[in-house]
């Protein structure tokens, strides 16, 4: 195995500092002078004086292995070697919980519809009340509000106002926002409505989560209002508890189809 | 040219790595549910959820029994306490955001939302008179078989008008109505500069046994 390739590639590689490459690098030029000496065989040349030919026309050994070391440098070998590592260390990790928690990522995915479908069918088992789909959207500075479906419906001789508020987050770690108990409702005719904290007995806007499991992406909230004068034909939805407004939504009572 | 095949060879080993590492990082991210990577963030998240801030710490309450962190924060006209939970060893998590109004006639405001006060559990009086440096807490007990009793803790070192006043246990009554308590703010010279009203109300009637005849005063 003492050849002139095998001779030449130690030379080369001698000046190569990052050692783990010098495997590939000595394959590479193995290949090359085999490549080489075989065209060189079939021009009629004797297989010792091909390898010979072939390693000399490699070059000086010193100087195309300082020019494969510039190539092969030490700190991006480092570098890649420990990006490679993360990369495989990080890849198992991730699939490992990604197994551990695919149920929750499944109700993550689910949760919202279910929301939708839970409200939906709750709601629809009261008769006599009215449903209403409600337009419109306040996009505030983290979070976009909006009313999925609204059903007024008479119970114990009071209206009241049932509605399923959407609330998207694009921001996860600002998932389930509290504000159930902050929103407050007024109506076209001067009633008002306060909101659970501010709450007093002639009336009251309050609510609840839809489920305990909720999307990083999106919350609902089963709303109500009550008791909803029946002379409104609209119902404006306020969250302002602390001075600012975080929202305003109108729900108009006008219309709405039978249910 | 074999070398610069090489180079690319390299250079494509990192970008793949590179895109493999990002997204193994984002399934990571998504599996552990979005975790929070400092409390301060947390508590900025909790803030927001509730609508609430961005507020101006006061003071940092390291001994909470529920959460990891409290902090006693300030925005507009509100007093806060903001508390947050930590999430395995590196994460934290959102947690719960109580707040009162400042009133601008006591100097004293206390945060107390819940109907009991616990043992242990920190209630967190606000100054916005920087005379008081000390704060009591005065409660009415009726230990098993035996005498309504006043009980008083007193808090002196407090932090940018942050009082955090623990309740002492004592023969199992460690508790008592959170409307039921009186404050009292000294200035450094141990002068009292206000006391709230005396609670009214009570089963054990505040007035007729801690009130002013009775204590006094």
């Amino acid at each position: 195995m003492d050849g002139p390739f095998t001779r030449y590639c130690a030379a080369v590689c001698a000046q190569v500092r990052f050692r783990p490459d010098r495997v590939s690098i000595q394959s590479e030029l193995w290949d090359h002078l085999e490549d080489h000496a075989a065209a060189l065989e079939a021009q009629g040349l004797s297989r010792e004086a091909a390898k010979e030919a072939a390693v000399a026309a490699m070059g000086d050994p010193e100087e195309v292995g300082r020019a494969l070391d510039a190539l092969h440098s030490p700190v991006a070998g480092w570098l890649l070697r420990m990006l490679t590592w993360c990369t495989k260390v990080c890849s198992i990790a991730a699939l490992i919980l990604l197994f551990l928690s695919c149920r929750r990522l499944f109700l993550h995915v689910t949760g919202p519809l279910r929301s939708v479908e839970v409200w939906t069918a709750a709601t629809s088992e009261w008769a006599d009340g009215r449903v209403y789909h409600p337009t419109a959207i306040y996009r505030g500075e983290d979070y976009t509000y909006s009313v999925e479906g609204a059903r007024l419906a008479e119970k114990e001789d009071s209206w009241t106002l049932y509605y399923l508020l959407r609330v998207e987050h694009k921001n996860p770690w600002l998932r389930r926002p509290t504000l159930q108990y902050l929103i407050r409702a007024e109506d076209d005719v001067g009633n008002l409505y306060p909101c659970f904290r501010e709450q007093t007995w002639a009336g009251s806007s309050t609510g609840n989560f839809m489920s305990d499991i909720s999307s990083p992406f999106v919350t609902y909230y089963d709303m109500w209002v009550s008791p909803v004068d029946p002379s409104a034909t609209e119902i404006t939805l306020i969250c302002d508890y602390y001075g600012p407004r975080e929202f305003t939504l109108t729900i108009p009572l006008e219309g709405g189809a039978l249910s | 040219m074999k070398g610069t095949g090489t180079t690319l060879t390299r250079r494509q080993k990192a970008l793949r790595c590179g895109l493999l590492l990002l997204l193994s990082l984002a399934v990571i991210l998504y599996a552990l549910d979005f975790p929070i990577p400092t409390a301060g963030l947390a508590r900025r998240a909790t803030e927001r959820r509730y609508c609430f801030g961005p507020s101006e710490v006061l003071c940092t309450l390291e001994e909470p029994l529920i959460y990891s962190r409290s902090y006693a924060v300030r925005w507009e006209d509100w007093y806060g306490v903001v508390s947050v939970l930590r999430f395995g060893p590196f994460w934290w998590d959102t947690g719960l955001t109580k707040t009162v109004k400042n009133d601008p006639d006591q100097p004293l405001t206390p945060l107390e939302d819940s109907f009991y006060l616990f043992q242990n559990d920190p209630i967190i009086v606000f100054s916005s008179d920087p005379a008081i440096v000390s704060v009591t807490l005065e409660f009415p007990v009726r230990p098993r078989g035996g005498e309504v009793q006043l009980i008083s803790v007193t808090q002196d070192q407090g932090q940018n008008g942050c009082f955090s006043l623990f309740l002492p246990y004592h023969d199992g009554q460690s508790w008592t109505y959170s409307s039921r308590f009186r404050l009292s703010g000294y200035d450094a010279d141990g002068k009292l500069v206000w006391r709230s009203p005396t609670p009214t109300g009570a089963p054990e009637g505040w007035d007729y046994l801690f009130g002013p005849a009775a204590l006094d005063l």
